[in-house]
């Protein structure tokens, strides 16, 4: 029943454009919606033609917070900031690092493997990013209202989400069957498993400290 | 022991007892309460000190392991899982921030590097619920247990920058923080761990004394420093060590008390030193205190006894150091010679008359009869009246008389006699007491004494010539008690004042008709009060010779003594003049007189009676007033009473008695002389007497018919009498003769046995009859 809907909106969709459009929205424990998941769907192919995407660093934060990238994609670094910033990761896909450094680094970083890449600054300890490198050809991340959609011409039967908050270790990944999604006015609803966090990843890292404080003076 | 010295001596001591037992206790309570407090605080205080020392090494901790975890190189290490890098790092931060324990894990919580052998690699981190801690809150504070020591850790994730390990530093729980600790607190500290092989003790006290700390009690005990009770040397204070499991172990805190102990006993021994010396100090001074006040106190009393048993001249030589005593000293012996003057006065008043200053009858008495008691010598009792001494007090003053009477003592009391004793009776009665030496004769010892009494006297420029009346009796001849000799010599005097002898010696047997005649007085007083019919009147009728009728009748008292039976008139009437009593008699025999003749104014109505009234009775001022007050009482005139006096009452004071009969005249009384005749009365003053009647003596008419002299003395009497034109009464008639011869010499009225004798009241009417007009 449910595949029949779903092929009487897709050939309803067929008629007004060429590809369909899915579209998700993701919620924490609590209901809120939860802005910076990737969802990424499709079977993994290496697409190399993709352009170069941008991790700014503004007011001593990654911009975006969450970079989805495909496979083999380059990372440009910019430094928005007018002071130095010392980029690295120790993540397995691409270790590399960034010393001081200002405005444009000299090249964009290529990453080739499929992972998470978690971005800190060694002089700004408070930075996180992250760069989701995915081989699969769809990948969107939500927005503030938890919201994302996904085009594709060819049928999507299962998505992958993540979010960094997933895991303590921030790789873990979840698979969703997309005819076991709930749907509501079209949209797929996706419930995480997660506190709700806070969209300012700087604030998120400032609440740990604050936390552990509260700790030590108990 | 004395009473006092006992008081006083238990007053100090228990006063100094009870001060010292209250500062004592006061000072025990004060010190172990507030040793308690300070203890307390001390111990509270290290207890603060103990958690802000373990928060100070906390901070240490965190500092060194975020030291350790944000070193871009560890993390490097840490991220590319370099394990000798890794333990490398360990062990040089380890050194380098002074920690003993050490550890890596990974976010799971496996051990991936340690200092300590007991954690090994690859093995789980012992309390995972730290490392979840640590995870969710950005760190963990906690004492873990490591084999047999207690660390405290503090567990921080290493970011790069999300968490890809975390990193474990630890201090060991060991002597040197226990040396710290007890440097700051100045408290022996004990660490009681419990290891995973069994409990052990890290210490900063030797161990003689560890036991006696473990088990000291928590508080200072409240009878600290009580010797025998409380052997307190430490309080101790647990604070039990928890981290990632409870019963990890105690911290114990431990006040050493020897120090507090031994000020306590040092101020504690010195107050009671002090105590004993005071205490000894105050029995010093109150045994002083004591014996200044005692002694003298005793010998006070020893005095006052004296002076009770009459001695006062054993006083005192008391003296003292205190000034309250020497006055009472002083006091005592002013009114020792007060009271002893005063004794001295009092017994002479007592034993002296005050006015001359000669003893008085009681002690004249006392010493006469203790001198008998000796037997002594013969001694002389002389009693001395001054002849007329009422005139003196009347005619010169009672001062002059006193004077006069004072004179007269000194004479006697210069009379020269060994041992005299002299004595005034009263008034102007004297009595002196003479021992007689052998040789004396007790006449010329008179004669002398009279002679010196009657020197003349000159008082304030009067000239004197007294004349006294001495009586005196003889020791032993006359009697041999000081009473009844006493007695004697005033019977004596009276019997020479009586007889106006100036001299009378006693004679034995005086002194027993004296008592006859006191008790006769006695029985007569109570005759008249009682009036019981013992005295009655009789009554002598007088016949009018020439109308031979009755008209007079004398009335004679008769006394019927119920033992005595009669006594004689003359006898008691005498007697009865001699004292008071007289004027009773007359007025008893007054109102009978009266009465009687009330009685018979039915039957006889011109009867007049005569009464006998002395010369003391004339003197009476009252006896007039009282006649008249009868007679009106019982309804009767004056013409039927007649007053009859002796002449010789009459002329011992003529005027004086002319004076007193006029007043009887004036009332309408007729006045008769009695016994006419032996008074040798001077014609003039006869002329002068207000009298109705001459009365002649029976002793002329008796032997009128023989005695031709009488027969003459009779007739020119009555004739005289007639002359004066005063009425002639002759009593004693005893014959027909006699009474025959009257009546030629003209006698009015004849009196006497050839009358009639006299006759009761119940015989008067038979006796009338004949004579009935």
């Amino acid at each position: 029943m449910k595949n029949l809907i779903l092929f009487l909106l897709s050939v309803a969709c067929c008629q007004f454009a060429a590809a369909a459009t899915l579209e998700f929205s993701v919620v924490a424990r609590d209901g809120k919606p939860v802005p910076w998941v990737v969802i990424t769907a499709g079977d993994k192919t290496v697409e190399t033609n993709s352009g170069t995407a941008i991790m700014d660093q503004i007011h001593k934060a990654f911009a975006p917070y969450v970079l989805a990238v495909h496979a083999g994609q380059n990372v440009s670094f910019p430094n928005s900031d007018h002071i130095r910033h010392h980029v690295y990761s120790f993540s397995d896909p691409k270790p590399f690092e960034l010393k001081l450094y200002s405005g444009e680094p000299e090249a964009p970083i290529n990453f080739p493997n499929e992972g998470v890449v978690v971005l800190g600054c060694n002089i700004h300890d408070n930075m996180v990013g992250y760069i989701y490198v995915t081989q699969r050809p769809l990948m969107a991340t939500t927005d503030i209202d938890g919201r994302a959609a996904l085009s594709s011409n060819a049928p999507v039967t299962e998505i992958e989400v993540w979010h960094p908050a997933l895991s303590l270790d921030s790789l873990t990944r979840l698979s969703f069957p997309i005819d076991q999604l709930n749907q509501q006015n079209g949209v797929y609803q996706i419930r995480l498993d997660i506190d709700q966090p806070d969209p300012d990843p700087q604030a998120i890292r400032m609440k740990d400290r604050e936390q552990f404080k509260r700790f030590l003076n108990r | 022991m004395n009473r006092l010295r006992t008081k006083i001596l238990l007053l100090c001591v228990g006063v100094v007892l009870l001060t010292s037992v209250v500062i004592l206790t006061s000072f025990w309570i004060n010190t172990s309460r507030f040793t308690g407090e300070q203890v307390d605080q001390t111990i509270e205080a290290a207890t603060r000190t103990f958690s802000q020392l373990l928060e100070t090494r906390e901070t240490q901790l965190i500092t060194s392991a975020e030291l350790l975890t944000a070193d871009f190189g560890f993390k490097q290490a840490v991220a590319t899982q370099d394990a000798p890098t890794i333990n490398s790092a360990l062990f040089n931060h380890s050194a380098r921030v002074d920690a003993d324990l050490m550890f890596l894990t990974d976010l799971r919580g496996d051990l991936k590097a340690t200092t300590h052998p007991e954690l090994q690699p690859g093995e789980s981190f012992p309390h995972p619920e730290l490392i979840r801690s640590a995870a969710d809150d950005g760190g963990a504070v906690s004492f873990v247990r490591v084999a047999d020591d207690l660390y405290q850790i503090v567990i921080l994730p290493v970011r790069a920058p999300r968490p890809i390990a975390f990193a474990g530093v630890g201090f060991k729980l060991d002597e040197q923080i226990a040396a710290e600790l007890k440097t700051l607190t100045n408290l022996e500290v004990t660490f009681d761990i419990n290891g995973k092989h069994g409990k052990h003790l890290i210490s900063t006290l030797p161990d003689a004394q560890l036991k006696a700390a473990l088990n000291a009690a928590p508080v200072v005990s409240e009878y600290f420093g009580l010797p025998f009770i409380t052997d307190q040397q430490f309080v101790s204070r647990k604070t039990a060590l928890t981290g990632a499991e409870p019963d990890l172990g105690d911290a114990i805190l431990s006040a050493n008390l020897a120090a507090t102990t031994r000020g306590y006993d040092a101020l504690r021994n010195s107050i009671a030193i002090i105590s004993v010396v005071i205490l000894l100090l105050s029995l010093l001074g109150s045994l002083i205190l004591a014996r200044n006040l005692v002694d003298p106190l005793n010998r006070l009393v020893t005095i006052a006894l004296e002076m009770a048993r009459g001695n006062y001249d054993k006083l005192l030589e008391g003296r003292s150091t205190t000034t309250e005593i020497n006055l009472l000293f002083s006091a005592f012996t002013s009114m020792a010679s007060d009271i002893r003057d005063r004794e001295k006065r009092i017994r002479f008043q007592a034993e002296h008359d005050p006015l001359t200053g000669l003893l008085n009858r009681n002690t004249l008495l006392e010493k006469l009869s203790a001198r008998l008691e000796k037997k002594p010598g013969a001694q002389l009792l002389v009693a001395v009246n001054i002849r007329g001494f009422r005139n003196i007090n009347d005619s010169f003053g009672p001062q002059l008389g006193d004077l006069c009477l004072q004179t007269i003592a000194e004479r006697l009391e210069s009379f020269d006699a060994i041992d005299a004793l002299h004595c005034r009776l009263g008034a102007d009665e004297y009595i002196s007491v003479l021992p007689l030496q052998s040789a004396d004769s007790s006449p010329d010892i008179i004669e002398h004494l009279r002679e010196v009494l009657e020197q003349k006297l000159k008082i304030q420029d009067i000239t004197l010539n007294l004349q006294f009346t001495i009586g005196y009796a003889l020791y032993p001849d006359n009697g041999e008690r000081a009473q009844s000799l006493l007695r004697r010599a005033t019977i004596a005097v009276d019997k020479a004042r009586q007889t106006t002898q100036a001299i009378h010696a006693y004679v034995n047997g005086e002194d027993e008709s004296h008592l006859k005649s006191l008790a006769i007085m006695n029985d007569l007083k109570s005759a008249i009060a009682g009036d019981d019919g013992q005295l009655y009147m009789c009554y002598q009728p007088k016949m009018h010779l020439e109308r031979q009728s009755i008209e007079k009748m004398e009335a004679l008292i008769r006394w019927k003594h119920p033992v005595d039976g009669f006594v004689s008139p003359e006898l008691f009437i005498a007697l009865a003049e001699k004292s008071t009593l007289i004027t009773e008699l007359t007025d008893w025999v007054i109102e009978r007189v009266i009465k009687d003749c009330v009685g018979w104014q039915d039957r006889y109505p011109s009867l007049q009676v005569a009464i006998n009234i002395s010369s003391k009775d004339l003197e009476r001022e009252e006896l007039l007033p009282n006649v008249r007050t009868l007679l009106q009482k019982y309804a009767l005139t004056p013409e039927h009473l007649c007053f009859e006096m002796t002449e010789r009452d009459m002329m011992a004071d003529p005027d004086h008695a002319i004076e007193l009969m006029s007043r009887f005249t004036r009332e309408g009384f007729d006045l008769s002389v009695d016994d006419y005749g032996i008074g040798h009365s001077s014609l003039s003053k006869l002329k002068q007497m207000p009298v109705t009647e001459i009365k002649i003596d029976k002793s002329f008419v008796q032997n009128l018919e023989t005695s031709e002299s009488d027969r003459i003395i009779v007739k020119s009497t009555i004739d005289l009498g007639h002359s004066f034109g005063l009425g002639v009464i002759a009593e004693g008639v005893e014959t027909e003769a006699a009474s025959g011869l009257l009546r030629d010499m003209g006698c009015d009225y004849i009196q006497g046995y050839f009358l009639s004798r006299p006759l009761e009241v119940s015989q008067i009417d038979q006796f009338m009859e004949p004579y009935a007009s």
